[in-house]
């Protein structure tokens, strides 16, 4: 039996209401990973409804464990607005932390990676680095980390002039002769369909550099392969969000497509 | 404690309803038994027939049981001006609150992609025709100040990029007649947020 948890620092990954004046919330704490509980009489003008919002930390305290616990209390700290393009990418953070984390594992290095991830977002106009970033970090703290500095085979550092193909839930290994260096993009797929990287893009990857266009779009494909094998072939819902978005806004799709 | 069966279906119905508590739901399941048994038969009878019988205006969304609703069939609202709802009960508040003579348009939701609810589940892709041939040129997003609510209105606004409407957002923040130092957080920084320069 854990001890009870006495305000805890967490954040606010998802509020549903339950009942009439009490709401379903699951929470990223510091110490415990992924807690979902009840919280009791949040609704109401007077309580405020924005007090316990996604992206929001509180202080949780509550006893027991499993899959839903008894939130006695859930006091907010600092609430966090998300506008435009960066709350599309907070929503689609929340669900996949809320998809890929047990209750109750912890992961203590999200806490604050997650954190950094609404700081950086909230502050540049500019939010698919921090997701490719936090994509990372999740992947590492889950288990599933992918090697972006050596080749899996030889072991040699990656070569910026080659190529290379994906080994899913490992890293790269070069590609063996035959493949011209300059016409395979970073964006094609090996025969069995792995992805073919440049060894350029995989070092920008690792040095968390995303200036270049063609760098995020290896990334983004890198990393969504990576976290589907943990999503078990469910989509993740707020990709829907984009992927409407980028097809209303032929400017922006055109450019760069949709951003998760 | 239990009554009847008839009586305790009756008492478990009522207290499904919202703001309708164990304590409510017994006087109210005694009192139309006891004293008001044609009230009760008007009761149920509305009931069913409501239930029956309502449906979503074909235009606007909002319930009702005739084909378009009261308000979208009134030539005297200004079909310019479409107020985006998340639902009908917020209808009801603007309308009673008076000002606004424009449409509207229900959502019976908000995104929501967590639980399952995205743009298709709020008839999103209907909108931006239902904007162009009513011709609105100003879409107000009248959806909640939350998060959910908040995400809503930012999908809207980029779906209705091909059209020619304005999009603006109702004003949140500060009630009128409230104290600073009495609002919580997420108010002030969105009040802060959305300031406006002094006319
Ligand atoms: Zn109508």
């Amino acid at each position: 039996m854990l001890p009870p948890a006495d305000r805890q620092p967490a954040y606010v990954l998802h509020r549903r209401a339950f009942r009439e004046t009490s709401a379903i919330v699951e929470l990223l704490t510091r110490d415990h990973g992924r807690v979902g509980g009840v919280v009791r009489g949040v609704k109401g003008a007077r309580r405020g409804v924005n007090n316990i919002e996604p992206f929001g930390q509180v202080a949780a305290t509550w006893r027991g464990r499993g899959q839903l616990v008894n939130l006695f209390r859930c006091e907010p700290l600092a609430p966090r607005r998300l506008v435009g393009d960066a709350l599309f990418a907070g929503l689609y953070l929340n669900e996949l932390l809320v998809r890929t984390l047990s209750h109750e594992e912890p992961v203590p290095a999200l806490f604050h990676h997650y954190g950094e991830a609404l700081t950086r977002m909230t502050s540049h106009g500019d939010v698919e680095p921090a997701l490719r970033l936090f994509e990372r970090r999740l992947l590492e703290e889950l288990g599933y980390g992918l090697a972006f500095d050596v080749d899996l085979v030889s072991g040699r550092p990656i070569d910026s002039a080659q190529n290379y193909l994906s080994v899913d839930g490992e890293g790269f290994r070069q590609v063996q002769g035959g493949v011209d260096a300059t016409s395979a993009a970073s964006i094609g797929r090996g025969s069995a369909g792995e992805l073919m990287l440049t060894g350029a893009d995989i070092n920008a990857i690792n040095a968390d550099d995303y200036q270049k266009a063609n760098v995020r779009l290896a990334a983004k494909r890198v990393f969504r392969r990576a976290l589907e094998r943990r999503l078990g072939g469910r989509p993740l819902a707020t990709r829907q969000l984009f992927q409407h978005r980028s097809s209303s806004t032929s400017i922006r799709a055109s450019a760069n497509g949709s951003i998760a | 404690m239990r009554l009847s069966p008839l009586i305790d279906r009756l008492i478990e119905s009522l207290q499904a309803q919202p703001g309708v508590g164990p304590k409510t739901a017994t006087r109210t399941a005694l009192h139309l038994l006891q004293h008001n048994r044609a009230g009760a038969q008007a009761l149920a009878a509305a009931l069913t027939e409501a239930a029956e019988r309502v449906g979503r205006c074909r235009a606007c969304r909002t319930l009702t049981e005739t084909e378009v609703c009261a308000i979208c069939a009134n030539p005297r609202r200004d079909a310019a001006a479409l107020c985006v709802v998340e639902s009908p009960s917020d209808i009801v508040a603007i309308e009673q609150a008076g000002g606004f003579s424009g449409r509207y348009f229900v959502l019976h939701g908000r995104l929501s992609p967590i639980d399952g609810v995205g743009p298709e589940e709020l008839g999103l892709g209907e909108l931006p025709t239902h904007v162009r041939e009513t011709g609105a040129s100003e879409v107000i997003l009248a959806t909640n100040p939350t998060v959910e609510g908040e995400a809503t209105a930012h999908y809207i606004k980029e779906s209705l990029r091909g059209t020619d409407a304005q999009v603006t957002r109702i004003a949140h923040g500060v009630p009128i007649g409230g104290e600073l130092e009495y609002i919580d957080g997420g108010t002030i920084v969105h009040a802060l947020q959305g300031r406006r320069s002094v006319d």
